[in-house]
């Protein structure tokens, strides 16, 4: 992985986005947001985040399907669904805040050497299967 | 004064107040300690003044074990010792390093590193180091650029380093002791034997030897090796004839618990965006001090791990550097000292050194006490007729394990802080595997085996670094250290030997008041 190649995946900065997530109609906005892992994406291309999502998904089959992913990564730190019409700002707020959280209580895993939280590694899961 | 061993007399007895052996970081620092004073100092030397093959050929040893440098080129044998191409890092160990720790087997010094600060300042003189401050905040006061990674040091630390010139010590005391009225240097002079009294409790001399076939006797009131841990051993063992299996060696201990720093690439950092990072950049010659990462003491406990650090090394030059184990392979030093330094010089040129966002992290981590990693004597005998060295060096489970939790615990913490991602080399990731990869390399810091315990069954020289049941033999140096703790052992075995220096002016002053 090369300085060179990295990309930015952020929707939210409004730069540039290589990655086409499925728009599902029965899905809420904020979707979009669910399956770009924005701090990994400064140092990580879209392959190794596909790699990493793979690789998240073998070790963790209980989670290997989009709706539990998707399920999991839009919970609230009490483990409540958050409101389908949530912003995808307050939903980008929410999932850092899950990543600070999960690097603070040791929710961490190993994957293909990355030391990651398990937020950002259910969000290159979801990203695998948007961009199988 | 300066006396050539060769072309004294044969058989010439030597006598003096002091008597010390080897004339490198230890020997000299402790020589200089009795400049113009009213004792005789006898210094000796097995090389000149300059490299002589024959004479280094004396260090060639068989190594076991973890693959380690050829023996015959970590250390060099002439006057100034391995100071003669040191790199100058300095750093004292960390109070938690004296400690007794439960987590760690045969850890604990009988002294502290409170006892040792006095004598730290003092050798920072000798190493040509800036104020005795370890602290971060002292060095951001000098330089405000120098930023942390994380303010934080809740779980990681930043572990300050200072940088010798490097202060070569054949150039830098040469005169001086060639000069002084009262230190006596014999170069080619190499002892191959100690002769102690007939029950052993007492050094009375002491037989040099060298290659023109002289043999000369030293006679002194107190010995002190300073050969380095690998030889102060094999002498140790060598000089056999009132006990067989070596002076101070009643509870085989001699040579047992050998450390050495594992010095290993083990991970790399992507930080997220541009951060300041002149606290961690080092460039040779022109950096004064700089930090290292390492884990808070409270968390080496909590999750029973060794003490190490992380330094950080841009990554597009890190990919460039060959490990230490491969460029440093050949018996003479200043060849793979040419082929080490001039690879990672050559790294650095070919390098980009534009907003740098990825880094190697290079551990330098302790080894824990193992009885195991050993200094023994080889059935080979040398051109003067002592035994060769044989190094065991033997690592265990615990020091992969400790090097996989520190990463956890970077990459956990860097990512809290939004700093960055850690990622770690495909070695560290399997917890059930306890194998090495071929790139495991050690510092050249040579540890511990006549490592300082209160108990002669737990150590082989007392806190005053005397050799237990001897009233006359000492040993200065790293041999001494009981563990390794992470920095590089010059700056601590100097002060060790001041230590020890004051320790026996005390013992002169006690004798001295005695007798009057």
């Amino acid at each position: 992985m090369e300085r060179r190649k990295f990309i930015t995946l952020t929707a939210v900065g409004g730069m540039a986005v290589s990655f086409t997530g499925i728009s599902c109609t029965s899905r809420p906005a904020y979707y979009n947001v669910l399956d770009k892992p924005q701090q990994l994406s400064y140092i990580c291309d879209a392959k190794t985040i596909r790699d990493i999502g793979m690789a998240y998904r073998a070790q963790t089959p209980a989670e290997s399907g989009s709706d539990r992913l998707a399920d999991l990564l839009s919970e609230d730190s009490t483990g409540h669904a958050v409101s389908s019409s949530s912003d995808n700002t307050f939903i980008q707020t929410l999932i850092n805040q899950k990543i600070t959280d999960d690097f603070e209580k040791g929710h961490t895993v190993l994957i293909n050497g990355w030391i990651l939280s398990v937020t950002e590694a259910r969000q290159c899961a979801l990203f695998f299967l948007n961009n199988k | 004064m300066h006396v050539d061993g060769r072309v004294l007399d044969n058989n010439t007895l030597i006598e003096g107040d002091i008597c010390i052996i080897g004339a490198g970081a230890a020997g000299i620092s402790m020589a200089m300690e009795w400049n113009n004073t009213p004792y005789k100092v006898i210094l000796l030397e097995g090389g000149g003044f300059e490299y002589d093959p024959k004479i280094q050929d004396l260090y060639a040893g068989k190594t076991t074990g973890q693959p380690y440098y050829p023996l015959m080129s970590a250390r060099l044998h002439y006057f100034g010792g391995t100071t003669g191409h040191w790199a100058g890092f300095c750093s004292p160990l960390d109070p938690v390093d004296f400690a007794k720790r439960s987590w760690v087997e045969h850890s604990g010094w009988p002294i502290t590193r409170t006892d040792m600060d006095p004598f730290y300042e003092r050798a920072h003189k000798n190493i040509d180091l800036g104020p005795y401050d370890y602290t971060t905040q002292f060095w951001q006061k000098k330089d405000p650029a120098l930023k942390p990674l994380i303010e934080s040091d809740a779980v990681i630390r930043n572990k300050m380093w200072q940088f010798s010139p490097p202060t070569r010590f054949g150039e830098k005391y040469k005169k001086d002791i060639v000069r002084s009225r009262n230190i006596h240097l014999y170069t080619y002079a190499n002892v191959v034997n100690i002769i102690s009294n007939e029950n052993g409790s007492e050094i009375v001399e002491v037989t040099v030897r060298n290659f023109e076939g002289k043999q000369h006797r030293v006679r002194a009131k107190h010995f002190i090796l300073a050969c380095c841990a690998i030889q102060n051993a094999r002498l140790l063992l060598a000089s056999n004839h009132q006990s067989a299996k070596g002076l101070g060696n009643t509870n085989d201990l001699v040579g047992r618990y050998f450390m050495e720093h594992l010095e290993i690439k083990c991970a790399e950092l992507w930080l997220l965006k541009s951060t300041p990072m002149k606290l961690y950049d080092f460039s040779f010659g022109v950096t004064k001090a700089r930090a290292e990462l390492a884990i808070n003491p409270k968390k080496q406990e909590e999750y029973s791990m060794l003490n190490g650090t992380a330094s950080l090394i841009p990554l597009d030059m890190a990919r460039k550097i060959k490990p230490a184990i491969e460029a440093w392979s050949q018996q003479d030093p200043r060849k793979s000292g040419d082929n080490f330094f001039g690879n990672i010089s050559q790294a650095g040129k070919e390098s980009s050194h534009q907003d740098i966002r990825s880094y190697e992290l290079f551990t330098r981590i302790e080894q824990a006490p193992n009885p195991n990693s050993r200094v023994t004597l080889d059935s080979e005998k040398d051109g003067l007729g002592v035994p060769r060295a044989t190094l065991h060096w033997e690592l265990t489970a615990f020091e992969k394990r400790s090097l996989r939790t520190m990463y956890e615990l970077l990459g956990r913490e860097l990512g809290r802080a939004a700093m960055g991602r850690v990622k770690m080399m495909e070695f560290l990731t399997d917890k059930n595997d306890n194998s090495w990869p071929s790139f495991t390399g050690g510092g050249w810091h040579h540890m511990g085996t006549t490592r300082m315990h209160d108990d002669p069954k737990k150590g082989v020289v007392d806190a005053h670094c005397k050799v237990h049941g001897i009233s006359n033999l000492f040993v200065a140096g790293s041999a001494c250290f009981t563990t390794a703790g992470a920095p590089n052992p010059t700056l601590t075995l100097i002060a060790l030997t001041l230590r020890l220096s004051d320790h026996i002016r005390s013992l002169m002053k006690i004798k001295s008041e005695t007798v009057a």
